[in-house]
């Protein structure tokens, strides 16, 4: 008797909680309806899909972010500063030639912006103000000599501005001297883009794709950790 | 992921619904990778779009819901999100 009860309040608790193995530790979660936001999108009458365990990590991150990107103040610092982050930062040997502190620097700030960006909670900065990795990296990328990481990071986030609906944000960032600059593919495409969410379309078509290199006109690596092109970011950013 | 969703953009540029709903496909399939990036949440509604071109309209319409779910909480005046708004509401009624 006394089995048949444990066993029937077990099957009630295991109703209304799990627990769940997601990133090296047991989670106690409610069974129905825990994902960020699905009480509200159901009461919107919104059909929210029952979220798969692949969304574990994301899950875990963003149920906190919710509440932090609704305060005014904005998320706190301490919140969205993963210890990982820092061990990364204070630990530079650990990531071997991958390493790039001018990346990781700002990367807490800019792990709490983009955790908002992703809920497209972005008031009362707006979003080209530092709500992302891209807006800030620049700057990192550029005092610590990545002229060629400073170029991508700000055409990242003029990609951003344009993709979340702010052409003219996005015609600032991408600088009309990009056209002049021989970025690469990738860098093209992303200014491209940029530009294109702004109806300029003379400034797109006047991106002209660089020209093949061969292997022997191709600039050697000159750092022992990355390859530095020799592209026009020196023209961009000098001075 | 940057360039699976520049492809998938390159793609629904270009109409083709299927090549561009299988890249924007990758966001939501790997949601361990892609995290809190920002552009995960845009791939919601890539596929959306994707699936809206492609005629499948029941499927577009649970992709424009989940994406909506995902930005319950956006700026009320975020052109991207009343613009998918505005999408979502010209859909054509389930039969």
């Amino acid at each position: 008797m006394f089995w048949n009860r444990f066993r029937r309040f077990s099957l009630r608790l295991q109703a209304v909680f799990s627990l769940r193995w997601c990133g090296g530790t047991f989670f106690l979660v409610a069974s129905r309806g825990t994902a960020p936001g699905t009480i509200q999108a159901a009461q919107q009458g919104l059909d929210v899909a029952p979220q798969s365990s692949a969304f574990c990590a994301p899950r875990r991150f963003l149920s906190g972010s919710a509440a932090w990107c609704s305060r005014p103040s904005g998320p706190p610092a301490r919140a969205t500063h993963p210890r990982r982050f820092e061990i990364d930062f204070l630990a530079p040997a650990r990531r071997g030639a991958g390493f790039r502190p001018a990346l990781r620097d700002l990367r807490p700030d800019a792990v709490r912006r983009e955790a908002c960006a992703w809920m497209a909670s972005i008031r009362p900065q707006p979003m080209a103000r530092g709500n992302i990795s891209s807006r800030r990296d620049p700057a990192g990328a550029l005092r610590n000599g990545y002229k060629d990481d400073a170029v991508l990071w700000q055409l990242l986030a003029a990609f951003h501005e344009a993709e979340i609906g702010f052409p003219a944000q996005a015609r600032q960032l991408a600088d009309p001297r990009l056209k002049t600059a021989g970025l690469d593919r990738y860098s093209m495409a992303l200014a491209a883009i940029a530009l294109d969410r702004h109806d300029a379309a003379q400034s797109v078509q006047a991106l002209q794709p660089p020209p093949v290199a061969s292997s022997a006109s191709r600039p050697r690596c000159s750092s022992p950790t990355r390859c530095i092109r020799p592209t026009s970011a020196d023209l961009l950013f000098s001075g | 992921m940057y360039p699976a969703y520049l492809r998938g953009l390159a793609f629904l540029g270009l109409k083709q619904g299927p090549a561009a709903g299988a890249e924007f496909q990758k966001f939501i399939d790997h949601r361990g990778v892609v995290l809190n990036f920002p552009l995960a949440a845009l791939a919601q509604l890539g596929r959306a779009r994707t699936q809206a071109l492609a005629g499948n309209v029941a499927a577009a319409r649970t992709s424009y819901q989940n994406f909506l779910g995902l930005w319950h909480g956006a700026d009320a005046d975020l052109p991207l999100f009343q613009e998918a708004k505005s999408q979502y509401a010209r859909l054509p009624a389930a039969r």
